[in-house]
């Protein structure tokens, strides 16, 4: 494991340093609209707040999750 | 300011190649600025709600999502890294290659006034800081930038009048950084000046390191080096002394301001206003603008540390670099090699004082045009001018009918080749340094020019031969070995023009000689510049002119000047010690040995034999025929042909004589 861990970081070493960074770029990109679809995703997904009285947990509000981080309430 | 701003924007496009990486580091700086603005906002949901409703599963959700951010965050936050390291270098080798380029391209006048530790200072820390400001201080003022902007908006979405009155503190901060910055610059310029010193010093002593030790002068020089690192270190104990005052204030200023501030926050938290959640969220972010003060704090300083380091570096980028070639100057292609001097006189710049004045000489190709002077009588300013490293005050310097100023740089240096005093060999291969500045060298060639220069065998007794290392690093030669190994570098090359500035100082008459008979062979096509204040050497000469004061005093052959009894003459006297009544008599015996040989010379062609006196020795001779037939064949009558062949024979008889003489 330590020498696969070894020739791996050997290997990045020996990269042609333009080569590797026009892929890093191109990683960023795809990572970049992973994180896009992500937040996308957590914008429509609605967390239902909950607070507890004698019928059980009842919801009091609907909101995702930035907004709930930014909520004033 | 404006004109710092010009050049750093001059040098901010130097990131125009790199648009694509700058552009996403800086997106990727803004989403972990963002992702890292998340934490004290999840603490606030966690302590106004979470807690108090027992909510497990927001729990879990805020935890997770916790997660997914600190995992976008740290893979933004070292793409952002990686992208500015490779910006960072890139840049480096690309500044580094374009002030190499256009230092190579000064004029030679600017190194006069320029000491060498100076220049390498530029060279490295200066294009440092430099690139440190263009590649990495414009991320960091974008990062500090987004992060105060979301900071602030943050805080205002939370508490307005909490915000608004930490906005409030900010332009004492920039005022307290600015007072400090001014007096650092005026340090930093003395501090990078005083680097160049020492780099310098070093460079000094280390190439004189042979005088240094035969004077004795090691304690000597170690002091004088102390005495400079003790500059250095007030220097760098005044800018301790700023940095620490500038700290303190810093951090007093910060310390009392955000106390304020969390005093206001109490208070706004007892009055009902904000949740402890809020509270415990603002005081986060007010804790974090601290940061981003001290980066702009950091950056202005960086920014006048770099405006020094533009200065120094612009003062070579914006030096007048030698006009190689363009539409206006003559190539040259092949040319004949004669160098004229047409009333030239030179003096530098920043001096009245001339160098050379009122100097014309010309060297014609296939003689040997020596030139001599007193020490510092300005011989090796002439080579100056021919290669045009500096240009005449006054006059006019020509290379066969081309005006000097008219020719393209790089094909006049490319018709001459020289051998100067200060031998320089770069570290690498003998065959290397032979071929250094030749187009395509053959291996005959180079042996050739080798044993021209009387250094082949000396190089096959070496271990590897012609790729034995030399120089740093490989092996040492000596001054003679060295002078040698030079001659052969300037011959190789095969130009017309071919001058030797004390070119074999270093080494003894018979290897002096040698080399001379080999040089005078080659001089036949080439024009041969000497310049020495040795006999030995201007003997091989065949035109001699005299500097003395600046200006030429004498000129002519080496027995010519001895008889006008000049400068020459003395200089002649001084060097073999001999006394008036003995150069009386040497003259006299050269003036008869060359009148001699001059009438020699003179008999020998009287007696060279004419075509027919050739042919009729060759059909007499070698053909066997009779006089009636020779006659015949020649359309002449017998006797004539006996009178002819009797001639021929009588000359071929005084030739044999003369040559037995000789």
């Amino acid at each position: 494991m330590r020498d696969k861990i070894k020739n791996y970081f050997l290997s990045l070493l020996s990269e042609d340093m333009a080569k590797q960074a026009r892929r890093v770029e191109l990683l960023t990109i795809i990572v970049f609209f992973f994180l896009l679809f992500t937040v996308w995703s957590l914008w429509n997904y609605k967390i239902e707040l909950t607070a507890p009285s004698d019928g059980g947990r009842v919801v009091i509000a609907k909101m995702n999750i930035f907004e709930l981080l930014l909520s004033k309430k | 300011m404006n004109s710092k701003l010009r050049t750093l924007a001059n040098y901010l496009k130097l990131l125009l190649p790199y648009w694509d990486k700058s552009l996403l580091s800086l997106l990727s700086v803004a989403l972990s600025v963002v992702f890292g603005m998340a934490a004290p906002l999840i603490t606030k949901i966690l302590i106004d709600y979470v807690y108090p409703n027992k909510d497990l599963n927001l729990l879990t959700l805020l935890v997770l999502f916790g997660i997914l951010i600190f995992i976008f965050d740290t893979y933004f936050s070292d793409v952002s890294s990686y992208l500015d390291t490779y910006i960072h270098q890139t840049l480096s080798i690309d500044l580094r290659k374009k002030f190499f380029t256009k230092l190579l391209r000064i004029p030679l006048g600017f190194f006069y006034e320029k000491q060498v530790g100076d220049i390498m200072v530029r060279i490295t820390d200066d294009i440092d800081t430099i690139v440190d400001l263009a590649a990495e201080v414009i991320p960091v003022i974008i990062k500090t930038f987004l992060r105060l902007v979301s900071l602030f908006v943050i805080c205002l979405l939370i508490d307005r009048n909490l915000t608004l009155l930490a906005l409030l503190g900010i332009p004492l901060y920039f005022i307290e950084t600015r007072f400090f910055a001014r007096l650092y610059e005026d340090i930093q310029n003395k501090t990078q000046k005083q680097e160049s010193e020492i780099y310098s010093f070093y460079q000094e002593k280390m190439s004189n390191i042979k005088t240094i030790k035969s004077f004795n002068q090691e304690i000597h020089e170690t002091g004088r080096l102390i005495d400079k690192l003790l500059k250095m270190f007030t220097l760098v104990r005044e800018n301790l002394f700023l940095g620490l005052f500038n700290s303190f204030f810093d951090a007093a200023l910060i310390t009392l301001w955000t106390s304020f501030l969390g005093w206001y926050a109490g208070y706004r938290v007892i009055t009902g206003h904000i949740t402890i959640g809020e509270i415990m969220a603002i005081l986060v972010y007010l804790g974090q603008i601290h940061q981003p003060f001290m980066d702009f704090g950091a950056i202005y300083k960086s920014a006048v540390r770099s405006s020094v380091s533009i200065n120094r570096i612009n003062e070579i980028m914006g030096a007048n670099p030698e006009v190689y070639q363009d539409a206006r100057t003559f190539v040259l292609y092949e040319i004949e090699g004669k160098v004229r001097f047409d009333k030239v006189g030179f003096h530098y710049p920043d001096s009245e004082e001339y160098i050379l004045k009122n100097i014309s000489l010309t060297a014609t190709p296939g003689e040997i045009t020596a030139i001599r002077g007193a020490s510092g009588a300005g011989e090796s300013t002439i080579i100056d001018l021919i290669l045009r490293f500096i240009i005449p005050t006054e006059g006019e310097i020509y290379i066969d009918n081309y005006n000097l100023k008219d020719i393209s740089l790089m094909t006049l240096r490319a018709n001459i080749s020289i051998v100067s005093q200060d031998v320089v060999i770069f570290s690498g291969t003998v065959r290397e340094n032979l071929q250094y500045g030749c187009i395509n060298p053959s291996e005959e060639k180079m042996i050739e020019a080798a044993q021209m220069a009387e250094i082949h065998d000396f190089i096959n007794t070496m271990q590897n031969g012609y790729d034995t290392k030399i120089g740093e690093g490989g092996i040492g030669l000596s001054g003679g070995q060295l002078q040698r190994l030079s001659i052969a570098r300037a011959l190789l090359r095969n130009v017309k023009i071919l001058v030797l500035d004390e070119a074999t100082s270093a080494l003894d008459a018979i290897s002096e000689s040698k080399i001379y008979n080999n040089l005078k062979k080659l001089a036949l096509d080439k024009t041969m510049i000497l310049i020495s204040h040795r006999l030995s050497t201007l003997k091989n000469a065949d035109k001699i002119y005299v500097i003395s004061e600046n200006h030429i005093s004498e000129s002519g052959s080496f027995d010519h000047l001895l008889g006008e009894k000049g400068e020459f003459y003395e200089f002649y006297k001084a060097s073999t010690g001999k006394k008036e009544v003995e150069l009386a008599e040497e003259i006299e015996i050269k003036h008869k040995v060359t009148k001699r040989e001059k009438e020699k010379e003179k008999a020998k062609k009287a007696l060279k034999l004419s075509p027919l006196e050739k042919r009729v020795l060759e059909m007499y001779y070698e053909e066997g025929l009779a006089y009636a037939k020779i006659a015949k064949e020649l359309g002449l009558n017998p006797y004539d042909v006996n009178l002819i062949r009797k001639a021929a024979n009588e000359k071929l008889k005084r030739l044999k004589e003369l040559e037995i003489e000789d």
